[in-house]
């Protein structure tokens, strides 16, 4: 069964990822303007969309939306007991969940569509320390077993449960949800992470692999991406001025 | 030469060793069956020999593991992983890159090996176990045994002393299972030795040297292929058929008038992939046991998710007692093979009191559940912890579970993965005895002793043309 996270789109080199991942991470971490916002993540969607295919980026940003909405519910609630959190939580919650949004689409294309040696190599180049090599490696590597373990379950919840029981049971049940849903998924990552764990520790991986020196090898669509992401960039460093500006 | 002297372990915080006063000697060049019942210490066992124990897992480790005299426990898991390789039975869990070659180059890379002496043995190893030609495939796109064969690959491009395989016949089809038996008996021929753990045996007659079995941590019986043939020795030490099984024969045509659920001309293609059903017919009647088989990526599990309605086919229809169905979810229950991932419950009862609850929009009665339980021989674990049951147990409380809410069609895919020779007699008896109550029955399996064990009829997908 064909159930793979990434299509045959646009190939890029590990560099061009890397780069625009770490740039992303920055913009997000300085936007405080909606705006600038904006289309920082609606081109950062452009580059996803055009990588992954459309149902594992839905996926992605359900998860995001129950991270947005956990935090909304805390800061909703810690309202009842902090005068000072009381106020407009939507408001608060717009700009964390859009930041989030922004790296996630620099991201997931790195994690699911770069090749480990290439990206590891790339590290090499950039004399990245070892210590912070490996835990970036493995945590990508991680991804998409993430992603792979989530679909299992939903499929396995599915199969035992379609049909059966009706909107209304599953809605005045969130116990239910809790023990079919979130339960299994933490004790399934858990598990992932050790067998991860096992699988490096047999082949030897450590923080003095030896990856080599990756060539660098840019491509027109390499430059193209570099390209239109700069254009981005400056479009939204300008709405940010404006912003500070006013 | 490997050998083990009076070794013992106990996991961390267990009362009770896991292995104990094992003694063992394995010359190079020669295999090693190592079999028992499900928790007997076979993976303990390759823990020990894989190193990992004691660099991994921090238990209780007593006597003495030597390979040509060195010991795991004087040197890092890097270095021992030199010498010792290790092929887990989800060869998936191993891959760390993402194309076949990247990922063979990538262990050697690990232990050190590069430039161009890497290249070399890459390409070596590439060519030995006939992967060159998909090189750069991803590695999460292959075929069971294509994932196996990538990791042999990696764990004997740089010529180990002592290769260790956990199941590795657990998803193979009998065609691959007989490509490994050759790729092994290569790999023997070599100088190698093999530790191979396996519930499956009769593909390894004629392939395995010496034989141990393993009985709650402690050596039932040391010997060779012929010392498990003694009267009642299999049975007792609950191990499976040592001889192979013929090829089911078809007989679905005879019952072609019997109710049952209908597959009508069906077709079906992944998308951007090859037809995968073309005008496609077949029967499962109720109160029989249907056994799927064919070769792997031919479409048995995506005719499982037809039935279940979890896909939609291109044309055709399926009919549930001549008339299509508007959920097929109600009708069809299906078990998977890693049952681990439809358990969710804190008990037993909880369990299928959960799907009575669901079907009933009520909550249960716990009489209600005990009594469906009790209807599985389940009845003494009600309160017992569903992932604290062995593997047989779950895959009975899955039947149990679902089949506490009515249903026309039970699925089971690969059900007896894993499995020891016990295990298997229920799992088919439980089958049958869910046929008996008028569902009809598809067991999706390569086991062809299971086929033997339940079928009524049996239906093969065609090899590709």
């Amino acid at each position: 069964m064909p159930g793979l996270f990434r299509i045959d789109g646009l190939k890029l080199a590990p560099e061009t990822r890397l780069i625009l991942a770490l740039a992303g991470s920055v913009a997000a971490l300085v936007a405080r303007d909606f705006a600038a916002l904006a289309v920082l993540i609606a081109a950062s969607m452009v580059y996803l969309l055009l990588q992954l295919r459309v149902r594992t980026a839905l996926w992605a940003y359900f998860f995001l939306s129950l991270l947005a909405l956990s935090g909304l519910a805390g800061v909703w609630l810690m309202g009842f007991i902090f005068e000072a959190m009381r106020g407009d939580t939507f408001s608060l919650a717009l700009l964390p969940f859009g930041r989030l949004g922004l790296t996630l689409n620099l991201v997931l294309p790195l994690a699911l569509q770069t090749s480990l040696t290439g990206l590891a190599g790339t590290l090499n180049r950039l004399k990245l320390p070892g210590l912070l090599k490996l835990p970036l490696i493995v945590t990508l590597r991680f991804i998409p077993t993430f992603l792979s373990d989530f679909k299992q379950l939903r499929e396995a919840v599915t199969l035992r449960f379609r049909g059966r029981g009706g909107l209304r049971f599953w809605l005045v049940r969130p116990v239910v949800w809790w023990r079919v849903i979130f339960l299994p998924l933490v004790v399934r990552l858990i598990r992932s992470a050790d067998e991860l764990a096992v699988a490096s520790e047999l082949k030897g991986l450590s923080a003095e692999t030896d990856f080599g020196r990756a060539e660098l090898t840019w491509s027109a669509s390499d430059r193209g991406v570099m390209l239109a992401a700069v254009l981005t960039l400056v479009t939204a460093a300008l709405l940010e001025a404006g912003h500070v500006a006013a | 030469m490997l050998r083990l002297e009076n070794v013992g372990y106990r996991h961390a915080h267990a009362d009770r060793p896991a292995l104990a006063e094992l003694h063992l000697e394995l010359a190079p060049g020669r295999i090693l069956l190592l079999t028992g019942a499900s928790g007997s210490g076979k993976s303990t066992l390759l823990s020990i020999l894989s190193g990992l124990v004691p660099h991994y897992f921090k238990g209780d480790l007593s006597g003495q593991v030597r390979l040509d005299g060195e010991e795991p426990s004087q040197m890092s898991l890097a270095d021992w992983g030199l010498r010792v390789g290790l092929m887990l039975q989800n060869p998936e869990a191993q891959f760390l890159a993402a194309s076949v070659a990247e990922e063979v180059a990538l262990t050697l890379r690990c232990r050190g090996i590069t430039g161009p002496r890497a290249s070399g043995l890459v390409e070596e190893a590439l060519d030995r176990f006939g992967l060159a030609a998909i090189r750069d495939r991803s590695v999460f796109q292959l075929s069971e045994g294509q994932k196996q064969k990538v990791v042999l690959a990696g764990l004997t491009a740089w010529r180990p002393k002592l290769l260790l395989l956990d199941e590795p016949t657990a998803n193979l089809d009998p065609d691959s299972i007989a490509d490994l038996g050759a790729t092994l008996a290569a790999l023997k021929t070599s100088g190698l030795s093999l530790v191979i753990a396996d519930h499956r045996l009769s593909w390894l007659s004629g392939l395995v040297d010496q034989v141990l079995v393993l009985e709650e941590g402690r050596v039932a019986l040391s010997g060779d292929w012929g010392s498990l043939r003694a009267e009642g020795r299999r049975e007792r030490l609950h191990l499976r058929s040592l001889e192979p099984s013929p090829p089911l024969e078809a007989g679905l045509d005879e019952r072609a008038t019997e109710p049952g659920v209908a597959l009508d001309r069906l077709s079906f293609a992944w998308p951007g992939q090859e037809t995968l059903f073309h005008d496609f017919s077949a029967r499962l009647p109720y109160g029989r046991v249907t056994v799927l088989t064919g070769p792997s990526g031919r479409g048995k599990t995506t005719l499982a998710r037809l039935l279940a309605g979890l896909e939609k086919p291109a044309d055709g229809q399926i009919r549930w007692d001549g008339e299509t169905a508007a959920s097929a979810g109600e009708l069809c229950q299906v078990v998977l093979q890693n049952a681990d991932h439809q358990l969710y419950m804190p008990s037993l009862r909880a369990e299928v009191g959960l799907t009575l609850a669901i079907s009933h929009g009520r909550r249960p009665v716990d009489a209600e559940a005990v009594a469906v339980l009790a209807e599985f021989g389940l009845s003494g674990l009600a309160e017992r912890h569903p992932q604290s049951l062995s593997g047989g147990e779950k895959q009975r409380l899955v039947v149990a579970a679902g089949l506490a809410a009515p249903a026309r069609l039970l699925i089971l895919d690969e059900p007896t993965s894993g499995l020891d020779g016990h295990s298997l007699l229920l799992m088919a008896g439980e089958i049958k005895k869910a046929a008996q109550r008028g569902l009809a029955v598809l067991v999706i399996t390569h086991d062809l002793e299971l086929g033997r064990l339940c079928a009524d009829a049996h239906l093969r997908l065609p090899d590709p043309a």
